[in-house]
């Protein structure tokens, strides 16, 4: 492995590796030191993550009850904002239950399958200028070919627990992620043609000259709903929550699910929801990037741009407007689960299959074809 | 770009690179297989993948074993049965599905094989010529004609 | 041997070790679905050993392909066409597996010989964006066979359709037991009231 480098290395903001020589200061060895600097910032992630999907279930809750006129949790934390928190809790001590004509093995490990890919994928989304766990080259594309494990775990969990419910939700679940991953992936490389990229850096960066303006999704509009739609399928949320549809299936294939094995489900549901709206605040609302540019307010103030309190304050900045601009996509997905009704599976598969993708070829070739034609405003 | 190698004694600058890498898979050189002094590996920042992998397998690992200690143990013969609406479960899971979802996993491998291929065009768009738009053209119109043809034949169909 | 490079090694064992005991596991398990899943993992390995030789898209492309399409269509279709394989010979040296085991063999030395008779090369370097390099590639001196590779996906996909689409309704065979049922745990007494079971 290449351990010389470390994750934060190229940028101004270097955290692993200041950890590491604050480290080896104390004594420790080399290696140690190293890889406890990577280990920090990604614990950082990990509970960043746990923090947001607790979050994210509150919001869920407090606005999906403010749009159907009730309250929602208000009692436990600050206005019930710590609910979740208090489920997992609740989850964590509950008995587990598994039918008796259960695979034991698989069984377990369906839920384990699927929140690992999620985890995962957390590593290439850059939360602020060089913030970045890891800027691997293969970028966007790595979250892609990760996150597709997740429909295994679902068919082993639908497959093992051995209910009718559970198998077809499983069927559904995989075959529903199968049809949108396609049109996913020819929204997101429409982006890629734009940025001749697929690390994530590069993407945000090529966002940044002009603010506001530079992000592609005034350049990518076609791109960008294609990329919502799909990634809204994917995350198996409603309108497209068909393989837990509780008025058909139950649960879907965690119906036998209960205690922590469900939790693992529930959180995978949530992570991934906010995977997907910072991969949508990423490729096509410019990830950390402020509307107006922040060297131009530093011209503009007169603040010299490589003092380190304004470094620190941009980067602040950055991991504000990067949770600003996901939660947006949260607030749009709850917004989406009450507005919109379920649709049918024929409905589902023909609008991934016979409207998206089509939609999204056409968009990849009108991209190449003004790449091709106006480089200097469209290629990056 | 400044090509970097894991260990600072085999720093080569790019140009040597280039003619290292040409010269070893244009003709095979002469030397052994697989020693730790040659085996070298060169892409950054994957370090930070073995751990963060690690890191993420531990997730489930903790949080199942962690439930494990405090639970309570012991459930009852009817909580162990199939949930099924609260009757009793009727025959096997084993349902006959439809064959659709088959069809559209099948058409599904041969897209997401073409959406691979279509990554590298994408990312080195800008530096290749007129030529190379042409020929992704023809490779998307041989994949607007898969398309069409599975529309046709109705393997997209849900019946 | 530095740190770095024992992480490698240590890292190529473990995956080695992964594909060839998860091989095993799909040869030998029993339960068809089983191996299915199983086989899974050992695609996982073989992206890891891909990391390991510096080719990352690889790495990533065969996850995408085969554990994210390839596996899970492998598992639609034993979940459609699931029977137990009922009858038939039992014997270590039945035909059949003496037929199989002549082939595989074969295959292997076939295998093992070329790679042995190939003066591989030093790994020297690749250049750190491996995704552009294939882009070039793929759109230079390999134009031709990217072409046909297009070609050749439209005709196995129309291959496929012509033969998924004649009809396959497995037949549940009299007697036997019923496909993709799992082996079932001893059920307990369900008049009685509802006891504690030990687990």
């Amino acid at each position: 492995m290449a351990w010389t480098t470390f994750p934060f290395a190229q940028t101004n903001t270097d955290i692993g590796g200041t950890i590491a020589k604050l480290l080896t200061g104390i004594g420790l060895p080399a290696e140690l030191a190293l890889v406890l600097g990577l280990l920090t910032p990604m614990l950082v992630v990990v509970l960043s993550v746990l923090t947001g999907v607790i979050m994210a279930v509150w919001g869920e809750r407090n606005w999906s009850g403010r749009m159907q006129q009730r309250w929602g949790p208000t009692i436990i934390g600050l206005g019930g904002s710590i609910q979740g928190a208090a489920d997992g809790l609740k989850l964590l001590v509950k008995e587990d239950i598994m039918p008796v004509k259960a695979d034991p093995w698989l069984f377990t490990l369906g839920p384990a399958i699927v929140i690992i890919p999620v985890f995962f994928s957390y590593l290439v989304i850059p939360f602020g200028q060089g913030m970045i766990l890891s800027d691997i080259s293969i970028g966007i594309f790595f979250i892609i070919a990760i996150s597709s494990i997740s429909p295994i775990g679902a068919l082993m969990a639908g497959y093992s627990s051995n209910n009718k419910y559970a198998l077809l939700g499983g069927l559904r679940a995989a075959a529903q992620s199968l049809s949108y991953e396609i049109p996913l992936a020819l929204s997101v490389l429409a982006v890629v043609m734009m940025s001749s990229s697929l690390g994530t850096t590069e993407i945000v960066r090529q966002q940044e000259p002009l603010g506001i303006f530079s992000w592609y999704i005034w350049r990518q509009p076609i791109g960008f709903i294609i990329f919502l739609i799909s990634a809204l399928a994917e995350t198996e949320r409603a309108p497209f929550d068909l393989p837990e549809a509780e008025s058909e299936l139950v649960a879907g294939h965690h119906t036998e699910y209960s205690g922590m094995k469900f939790a693992l489900f529930y959180l995978s549901e949530y992570a991934n929801l906010i995977l997907a709206s910072l991969m949508a605040s990423v490729l096509f609302l410019g990830g950390w990037s402020f509307p107006i540019p922040v060297e131009m307010i530093a011209k503009f103030a007169g603040i010299d741009p490589t003092t380190p309190v304004f470094q620190v304050g941009a980067a602040l900045l950055g991991i504000t407007v990067t949770i600003l601009k996901a939660t947006f996509f949260v607030f749009l997905a709850i917004l989406a689960r009450w507005t919109l009704p379920r649709v049918r599976i024929d409905q589902l598969l023909n609008l991934g299959w016979k409207f998206l993708l089509p939609v999204a070829l056409f968009n990849l070739l009108l991209t190449a074809t003004f790449i091709q034609g106006y480089r200097s405003f469209f290629g990056g | 770009m400044p090509y970097r190698l894991a260990t600072p004694e085999h720093s080569l600058d790019a140009t040597q690179i280039r003619e290292a890498v040409s010269s070893t898979t244009m003709g095979y050189t002469e030397e052994v297989l697989w020693t730790s002094q040659n085996a070298v590996f060169v892409l950054s920042g994957y370090d930070a993948v073995l751990i963060f992998l690690l890191l993420s397998t531990a997730v489930p690992i903790l949080a199942l074993s962690l439930s494990k200690l405090i639970r309570p143990k012991g459930a009852s013969a009817f909580k162990e049965t199939t949930y099924e609406s609260g009757i009793d479960p009727r025959g096997d899971s084993w349902i006959q599905f439809n064959i659709r979802y088959y069809m559209f996993a099948l058409v599904f491998v041969v897209f997401d094989v073409e959406t691979v291929f279509l990554y590298p065009w994408a990312a080195a768009f800008n530096q290749l010529g007129l030529l190379a738009f042409v020929e992704a053209l023809i490779f998307i119109a041989i994949l607007v004609i898969a398309l069409v043809y599975a529309w046709r034949k109705g393997a997209l169909e849900w019946t | 041997m530095g740190f770095a490079e024992s992480v490698q090694v240590v890292s190529f064992v473990i995956l080695t070790a992964m594909v060839l005991l998860g091989a095993a596991g799909v040869v030998l398990l029993r339960s068809m679905v089983h191996s299915a899943f199983l086989l899974g993992f050992v695609f996982v390995g073989m992206a890891g050993l891909y990391v390991l030789l510096n080719a990352d898209f690889v790495a990533a492309a065969q996850i995408l392909i085969y554990v994210g399409a390839v596996n899970v269509l492998i598992l639609f279709a034993i979940m459609l066409v699931n029977r137990k394989i009922t009858g038939g010979d039992n014997r270590i040296l039945s035909p059949r597996n003496t037929v199989t085991a002549a082939l595989c063999a074969g295959l292997f030395v076939l295998l093992s010989s070329s790679i042995w008779g190939v003066k591989w090369a030093y790994q020297t370097a690749a250049p750190l964006d491996t995704v552009k390099e294939i882009g070039k590639r793929l759109f230079g001196e390999f134009l031709l066979p990217f072409e046909i590779a297009s070609i050749l996906l439209l005709i196995s996909m129309v291959g496929a359709i012509i033969l998924a689409q004649r009809e396959f309704v497995p037949e549940i065979e009299e007697g036997g037991v019923e496909p993709l049922a799992l082996p079932e745990r001893p059920r307990e007494d369900e008049t009685v009231l509802p006891t504690t079971v030990k687990r």
